[in-house]
């Protein structure tokens, strides 16, 4: 086997991988066998295995960092993400964030592979990426990307938990909350039973904290690709801002992120609306990340269609 | 906050609004919007974007009042900013020194068990053992006498919003400093061609805020040259350049490329873009040099000259494209010519001998450069200091045993797992079983 049939078959494994680890985490959801959540786990560690060996691949391959054009930055956000889901998984030990992160998974490898070849193929690079900085600054661009979508995946929990709460509430509003915690050794069963919100009152707390944590991780990191894209910039044309449409989104990303920080310190700003906000966050990044190449040409112009 | 000091009532007004978190939330908002307009809208062609843009033309009148051609420059967009950094600086004033006064005290007062948003009951008392379990994991622990011990984690992380914000002032004094006294100038050059240092930085020093004087020197374009791969895409742009200082110092040869720039006492020269400046071309054998210059419709356009008594022009899309002859009559194509390729025009033999390049080069001064650095520096210290968080407990002695209380300020339900954890760790040498039992949960 050569790398290119390598990078193929482990691009068709992610996918497979992630597709029933869905499916094994839409069944946890409904019949809640802890085992099944195993399987889906089990599914996306294959899922990132994929993911690492295809960047290993076309890194042997193309001879460059794997994140050059638009088929590999969306593999690498991919990896990034499932790193951020393990995260998750091992610090925070939620029930259901699984059925959340899949879907996402499964946007992003099957997004990826449904490019057209221009976007794919092992290609050098133009001159003005021709530099160690792209090493850097694409890398924490997309590890931060990645953070903000699973806090996405995070925010649409939520939001799938509120409106099963008000959907279910008057069957279940006198059952007790310990069928449905968040999980985790000895989370507080019962505790959010008496604040009102009644049995997925954990799970919405837990999805509102959740959010906020992968975004204070995601933040960081798009503040140091950021700075590394300006002092890029500064070394190869002299400027370190231009008001290039991509850097502007990534500011505009960066604005709306910290107006969601922010809005974590007045109380009525948790919940529904700070999932919003993190949602419009996600969009915004979604823009500068592909959606800026259609609105105008600018310094990152390249990647994209040329 | 300001409650606690007795200041004049506008003072106080003043100091509320505009340290408030809700004022910062809706600037930031108000300027993520307002940023969105310059990208659909281009930034660098002036005015006429707008006038002659598809528009309704009562929107011609909004964009053309907010500018929107230059929004970045616009006065409204500027306002926004400077509200904002109002907004930073009223609320550091507020809020760091009583973040400080926390800071440097070992020990908060003591709240009301009750007070505290997550409540466990343990099976046992502190013992010395326990305690240095308590600091191994990071605890930072202070008893109180017989009855309360306050331990924290991380209390580091209450300086950081204060680190974030300072830093930002120097971001934006970086900026500021640069955009006043820094200076930034394109300096196409023909091959061949030399150019004088002063004429480049004329412009600095002209606006009369520097000091240093320019290092004079010329500096010649050799030879503009492109790298290309074997598929016919550029691989590289390089410009030979040879500089001559005027002190007596011998003239050296270097070469330039895209994200290699050339400096020379101090100065920095980017290779930034390039295009044809002129060709040379022949009518029956005899040689003639113009020069081109670019189409506002993309590609390079010529001054009217003569062929066999008929007038014409010469537009050039690109290098690997063949040129066009145009009538001046009635702007139609007439003939393609590629350097090197005789063609017959009204008898006479046309030729186009060769291109002549220009490489541009980019030079810059800017002094706020390593301000904003230091800002950029602090800034990401700070954020990666955010995902952290402080953490602070106390142990109680009740009627009936100890509680275990603790308080973060974000980070409700990991503070309650990591609460019934540290209750779990505390029971687990107790000779009761292990009981966890949260009490007042709701906020």
């Amino acid at each position: 086997m050569n790398l290119l049939q390598i990078e193929n078959a482990a691009v068709s494994t992610t996918f497979v991988a992630a597709l029933l680890a869905l499916a094994a985490f839409v069944l946890h959801l409904g019949v809640r066998n802890d085992r099944l959540k195993l399987v889906g786990m089990a599914g996306m560690a294959v899922a990132l295995v994929g993911a690492g060996t295809t960047l290993a691949c076309r890194a042997l391959i193309a001879q460059h960092a794997p994140w050059s054009n638009l088929w590999e930055s969306m593999i690498t956000m991919l990896f990034a993400s499932l790193i951020f889901y393990f995260i998750v998984e091992i610090w925070y030990k939620p029930r259901f964030f699984g059925v959340v992160a899949a879907p996402l998974v499964l946007v992003l490898i099957g997004g990826a592979s449904l490019l057209p070849e221009t976007f794919k193929g092992a290609a050098p690079l133009m001159p003005a990426l021709q530099s160690y900085w792209i090493k850097v600054h694409v890398l924490f661009m997309l590890f931060s990307y990645a953070a903000f979508t699973m806090s996405f995946a995070a925010a649409m929990a939520y939001f799938f938990f509120a409106w099963k709460a008000k959907r279910e509430q008057p069957l279940l509003a006198t059952a007790g909350g310990a069928a449905v915690m968040a999980g985790g050794p000895g989370g507080s069963g019962g505790a959010a039973a008496g604040n009102g919100k009644g049995v997925y009152g954990d799970q919405l707390a837990f999805f509102d904290e959740l959010t906020y944590r992968l975004i204070l991780m995601g933040f960081p990191l798009l503040m140091i690709g950021i700075i590394t894209g300006a002092m890029w910039a500064n070394g190869a044309w002299g400027t370190y801002w231009s008001w290039d449409p991509k850097e502007t989104w990534s500011l505009i990303t960066w604005f709306v992120y910290a107006a969601y920080l922010h809005a974590r310190l007045v109380h009525e700003w948790t919940g529904p609306k700070a999932a919003g906000l993190a949602a419009v966050g996600f969009v915004s990044m979604i823009v500068t990340y592909i959606g800026v190449n259609y609105l105008s040409s600018g310094l990152h112009s390249y990647g994209f269609l040329r | 906050m300001s409650e606690t000091s007795p200041r004049p009532s506008w003072k106080r007004e003043f100091l509320t609004f505009f340290g408030s978190l809700k004022l910062a939330i809706t600037l930031l908002l108000l300027i993520a919007a307002g940023s969105i307009i310059g990208t659909v809208i281009p930034q660098d062609q002036g005015a006429d974007v707008v006038r002659t843009g598809a528009f309704p033309e009562w929107l011609k009148t909004v964009l053309l009042a907010a500018r929107a051609y230059d929004v970045y420059h616009a006065f409204w967009f500027l306002f926004l900013l400077a509200l904002m950094f109002l907004n930073l600086s009223v609320c550091t004033y507020l809020r760091f020194p009583p973040t400080w006064r926390r800071y440097q005290m070992k020990t908060p007062a003591t709240p009301g068990i009750a007070a505290l948003p997550e409540v466990v009951r343990l099976a046992g008392g502190p013992t010395d053992r326990k305690l240095d379990m308590l600091r191994k994991r990071g605890w930072n622990v202070a008893p109180q006498g017989d009855d309360v011990v306050f331990a924290e984690k991380n209390k580091f992380v209450r300086l950081a919003p204060t680190f974030i914000h300072i830093s930002l002032f120097l971001v934006m004094g970086g900026v500021i400093w640069g955009g006043a006294s820094g200076v930034k100038h394109s300096v196409p050059i023909m091959v061949g061609e030399t150019v004088a240092s002063d004429h480049i930085v004329d412009t600095a020093f002209q606006r009369g805020r520097f000091h240093a004087e320019p290092a004079p020197f010329d500096l010649k374009l050799d030879a503009f040259r492109m790298e290309f791969r074997p598929s016919g895409q550029v691989k590289q742009y390089y410009s030979d350049v040879t500089i001559t200082p005027r002190d007596g110092r011998a003239a050296y040869q270097q070469t330039l490329w895209v994200n290699e720039p050339l400096i020379h006492d101090g100065m920095y020269f980017y290779q930034s873009f390039w295009g044809v400046g002129g060709f040379t071309y022949s009518v029956d054998g005899k040689p003639t040099r113009t020069t081109l210059t670019q189409a506002r419709t993309g590609g390079y356009m010529s001054r009217p000259f003569k062929v066999g008594g008929n007038e014409y022009m010469f537009f050039l899309r690109g290098l690997e494209e063949p040129g066009l002859l145009v009538s001046t009559k009635d702007f139609e194509p007439k003939a393609q010519a590629v350097p090197g390729h005789a063609i017959k025009l009204h008898g006479q033999t046309f030729m186009i001998e060769e291109y002549q390049l220009f490489s541009g080069l980019e030079t810059k001064i800017d002094p706020g450069i390593p301000m904003v650095y230091l800002g950029c520096g602090m800034m990401i210290l700070g954020l990666c200091m955010l995902p952290f968080r402080h953490r602070e407990v106390w142990l109680r002695r009740d009627a009936e045993g100890w509680l275990l209380g603790g308080r973060t300020h974000r980070g409700r339900v990991i503070l309650q797992r990591e609460m019934a954890d540290l209750a779990r760790l505390w029971d687990a040498d107790s000779a009761e079983p292990t009981h966890v039992e949260p009490m007042g949960a709701s906020v």
